[in-house]
């Protein structure tokens, strides 16, 4: 039997599985992959189909080794230790090591003489590396990779963006673009911030453009707690989160764009649109620069246009959401609500101008067909 | 479409046999681009993990590379290449529950999915969601998730895991029992007053 909560749940999840699909981008690069690893196994194959009962003995062999380095391996992974700034540090054998601090989430993904992955799944790790041209040494953050070509370099991994920062030598950074996976190369001094999974558009037409998650502070995670409005809003309790900021007069709300977005969400989400909209304003004020920016500006003009009836501020926001990512993943839905708040607004001119620009940048765009309708029914 | 043809036996068997192996390169390219997606699809539902699902897809495809002579009909290879995909996802899921037992491993972080570019209403559902699949015993996992996030009729949950129909049922009926009251409970917990 259908049960409505079960149903919102699985709609959500399946909402998400479509917005990983795969690109044929994405299609194509894990096919050269494939072939690559393919050529690399083939030979491998034939000469154990050749190698008879002496295989056997060569696969226990192997086994024995693999079993050695996979304990050695694990063994590696878990020498961790503090040092004095207070962060931890995971020695990788041969001059290479990982530190981090406590709130990092990594992962030795793979460790053998010819390869080393890395997964950093949230925080930052700062990783000095021996090169070694043997030796692939790769960082995974979300769908950016990280090869080290000698060098120490930091690697931030927040949600939906990954900073890279090379403090010595260089490093190979392959990120996804729209057009597939694109490369830079950094060197000491450069800083890079990408995307850590592919530009993609949202779900559909008559849903507010996805948004970036509100990321958690560093030191945000030391003070959850049943009374703490932060643990309430992560765990979905936005009622008593934003309960507790306003007992306080929001005073508990650090100015920083983690925690301006964590206080928004429980206050747009506890029924609260106006002091939503002013913690996003704040938050672009103060942190124009910040990556999670043009996600505030959107969801800014999501609650004004939606919630707060001020569509000509509206669709100044998505005007900025654009203008802070013009080629970000928010751009397309940025221009497409801009031209429904001009709409309601009773604008028609700008919001036809609207739907040109539209057109123009993405004449095959999905919103298109909504778009025209709109303007062509006010 | 330009799939592997059945080769006909009548010039000879090594000529069909070169034949086949001269042509099998587009045949498994062919089957990777037809199917890849729907792998990493299934990977992702499964493992809830976005760098693991793309190991599996390619892990699944090294498997079919190498399987690829014996596939009598690449056109229809579909449930051949899920039966692959379920089967390694499965050894993952238990690898992975068998990793956390020994080394006390941290809990799995469903942000990384949920994250990135959803709504947080969104993203509060799917971490509760894949919360509870994560406790759920793997074969409970695989049958429920089939069923209810890839859609699978329950015949096709039952070939898909070479389970037998009755088996699937059940398996279907018990996870979703625990899910829906999982979910329910989270969802009360969350509408009670502070």
């Amino acid at each position: 039997m259908s049960d409505p909560t079960v149903d919102k749940h699985i709609e959500s999840a399946r909402r998400e599985l479509r917005r990983h699909a795969w690109t044929p981008q994405r299609v194509e690069a894990a096919w050269r992959e494939l072939e690559e690893r393919r050529r690399t196994d083939a030979p491998l194959r034939r000469a154990a189909a050749f190698a008879g009962t002496a295989l056997a003995v060569a696969a226990m062999c192997a086994l024995t080794i693999a079993g050695w380095r996979w304990l050695r391996s694990e063994s590696t992974a878990r020498t961790v230790g503090g040092d004095a700034s207070g962060l931890q540090r995971l020695a990788l054998g041969d001059e290479t090591e990982v530190r981090f601090d406590q709130q990092a989430r990594i992962e030795v993904r793979e460790q053998s003489e010819s390869r080393v992955v890395v997964v950093l799944k949230s925080g930052t790790g700062h990783f000095r590396v021996r090169h070694d041209p043997r030796r692939v040494f790769r960082v995974q953050a979300g769908e950016v990779a990280v090869e080290d070509l000698g060098t120490a370099f930091d690697v931030a991994h927040e949600p939906g963006s990954v900073r890279v920062s090379v403090e010595e030598g260089s490093v190979s950074v392959s990120y996804p673009e729209v057009g597939g996976l694109k490369k830079a190369t950094l060197r000491a001094g450069d800083s890079g911030v990408y995307p850590s999974v592919s530009p993609r558009p949202s779900a559909g037409p008559s849903q507010p453009t996805e948004l970036p998650p509100t990321p958690p502070s560093s030191s945000d995670r030391s003070s959850d707690g049943p009374g703490d409005w932060r643990a309430l809003a992560r765990a979905g309790k936005h009622g008593r989160a934003y309960e507790l900021l306003a007992a306080g007069n929001m005073q508990d709300v650090r100015d920083e764009p983690g925690d301006l977005l964590l206080a928004s969400d429980a206050a747009r989400r506890s029924n609260h649109p106006a002091e939503a909209a002013k913690l996003l304003r704040k938050l672009l004020t103060g942190y124009e620069k910040d990556p999670r920016a043009p996600a505030a500006a959107f969801t800014l003009g999501w609650l004004l246009m939606s919630d707060l009836g001020r569509p000509r501020d509206a669709a100044a926001a998505f005007a900025r959401a654009e203008a802070l990512a013009p080629r970000g993943n928010l751009a397309e839905d940025a221009i497409a609500r801009s031209v429904e708040a001009w709409h309601r607004a009773g604008e028609r001119s700008r919001a036809a101008a609207g739907v040109e620009r539209y057109r123009k940048a993405y004449p095959r765009g999905r919103h298109l067909g909504m778009l025209e309708r709109l303007v062509g029914n006010p | 479409m330009s799939a592997v043809p059945h080769p006909q036996p009548v010039e000879g068997a090594e000529r069909v046999v070169e034949a086949r192996a001269a042509e099998r390169p587009l045949g498994i390219e062919e089957l990777f681009r037809r199917h890849a997606p729907a792998v990493a699809t299934l990977g992702l539902a499964m493992l809830q993990n976005v760098e693991e699902a793309d190991d599996l897809v390619q892990d699944v495809f090294l498997k079919a590379w190498r399987a690829f002579d014996r596939l009598e009909n690449p056109e229809g290879a579909r449930p051949w290449v899920m039966t692959i995909a379920i089967r390694l996802a499965r050894t993952r899921l238990r690898r992975r529950k068998l990793t956390r037992l020994l080394f006390r491993a941290e809990e799995p972080d469903f942000e990384q999915i949920a994250a990135s570019a959803a709504l947080p209403e969104h993203r509060d559902l799917v971490r509760h969601l894949y919360a509870i699949l994560d406790k759920m015993p793997v074969e409970l996992r695989l049958a429920w998730v089939l069923r209810y996030l890839e859609a699978e009729t329950v015949e096709s949950v039952a070939a898909l895991c070479g389970w037998s129909l009755s088996t699937a049922k059940r398996r279907i009926h018990s996870a979703h029992t625990r899910v829906t009251a999982k979910l329910n409970a989270i969802t009360g917990d969350q509408e009670s007053p502070a």
